[in-house]
C-alpha cells in the first residue's frame, strides 16, 4: 500500500516537475533538475539523525540490552546506506545542474565541500562496519563516525546562509526566493522521496533483524554443536 | 516542456543532462531497492 502510494506521489512529481510548472527563464529546462537535486539533498540532511540516535540508542544498550541493542544497530545501517544513496545523488544532480548554471562541474565551497564531507563520512561508517564483520567494537566505532556526521550535518545546512557560496542561497525566504509557481513540482517530489526514503529504510532495517536472527540460531547450532561433541 | 526535449533539450550546450540527472536518481534508488529485495531473497532461503 505505501508502496503503491509513493509511486502516484512519484508521478504525479514527475508530471509536475518535467510536463506542468513553468519553465525557469534563465537557465530554461535544465533547471527541472532542481526538483530532484532538492528532495534528495534535504533528505540526504534528515537520514543522518535517524542514524545518530539510533547510533546513541545502540551505545546506551550495547551492555545494558543486547537485544534492543541489534535494533538500534539495524535502524542505525538502513539510515547510514538510505543516506549514502540521498547524499550521492545530490551530489551527483547538483554537477549535473553545475555545469550548465555555473560553467563548472564543481565548485569547493562551503556547501558543496561539507556535504562531500557527509558523505564521506557515511561512507567510511559503512567501510568501518563492513570490515569489522560482527565484531561489536567496528560498531561501536562506527556509530561515534555517526555522530561527527551529525554535527557536519548543521555545517552544511547553514553555510550558504554563514558565507558566501557558489552555490545559491535559501530558495525559500531570503532573496533567492522561488516563485510561488514552481512550489507544486518541488512538494510532490519532496513528499515522494521522503515516503520512498522511510519505505526503503524500513525494509533495509528488516533485512538487517532477518541476517540479526539468522546469525544468532548459527551461533546457538554451533554452541548446541560443540556441547554434543564434548560430551 | 514536450517528452522530446526532456530527452535532448536542442538550445543547451548540456543537451542530456537533465536526462542524465533523472536516469541517474532512479538508478541508484532502484538499483538499492533491488539489491535489498535480492538479499531479502537470499536470507530467505538461508533461513529456511
Amino acid at each position: 500500500m505505501w508502496f503503491a502510494v509513493t509511486l502516484v506521489v512519484l508521478a504525479v512529481g514527475f508530471r509536475q516537475a518535467i510536463f506542468l510548472v513553468p519553465t525557469e527563464a534563465t537557465m530554461g529546462n535544465v533547471q527541472r533538475i532542481f526538483y530532484y537535486h532538492l528532495p534528495s539533498a534535504i533528505l540526504g540532511m534528515v537520514f543522518p539523525y535517524i542514524n545518530c540516535v539510533a547510533s546513541l540508542a545502540f551505545l546506551y544498550w550495547r551492555r545494558r540490552d543486547p537485544w534492543k541493542a541489534l535494533g538500534a544497530d539495524a535502524l542505525a545501517v538502513a539510515s547510514a546506506e538510505m543516506t549514502v544513496v540521498f547524499v550521492t545523488i545530490g551530489l551527483l544532480t547538483g554537477s549535473l545542474w553545475a555545469k550548465p548554471a555555473w560553467g563548472i562541474w564543481w565548485a569547493w565551497d562551503a556547501r558543496t565541500t561539507t556535504y562531500l564531507v557527509l558523505w564521506l563520512l557515511f561512507v567510511s561508517y559503512l567501510i568501518a562496519r563492513r570490515f569489522s564483520g560482527a565484531n561489536d567494537q567496528g560498531h561501536t566505532l562506527a556509530a561515534v563516525i555517526s555522530i561527527f556526521a551529525a554535527i557536519d550535518v548543521p555545517i552544511s545546512f547553514m553555510s550558504i546562509r554563514w558565507w558566501r557560496t557558489q552555490h545559491p542561497s535559501p530558495v525559500f525566504g531570503g532573496d533567492g526566493s522561488l516563485d510561488a509557481s514552481f512550489y507544486p513540482a518541488v512538494w510532490w517530489n519532496l513528499a515522494g522521496w521522503a515516503l520512498w526514503g522511510f519505505l526503503v529504510m524500513g525494509l533495509r532495517y528488516a533485512l538487517e533483524r532477518r541476517r540479526q536472527r539468522v546469525q544468532e540460531e548459527a551461533a546457538l547450532e554451533a554452541i548446541e554443536a560443540s556441547m554434543e561433541t564434548t560430551q | 516542456m514536450t517528452l522530446h526535449s526532456f530527452f535532448s533539450l536542442a538550445n543547451s550546450s548540456y543537451p542530456h543532462n537533465l536526462f542524465y540527472a533523472y536516469s541517474a536518481v532512479w538508478i541508484l534508488q532502484g538499483g538499492y531497492l533491488a539489491w535489498i529485495a535480492r538479499n531479502w531473497v537470499r536470507s530467505g532461503r538461508r533461513h529456511d
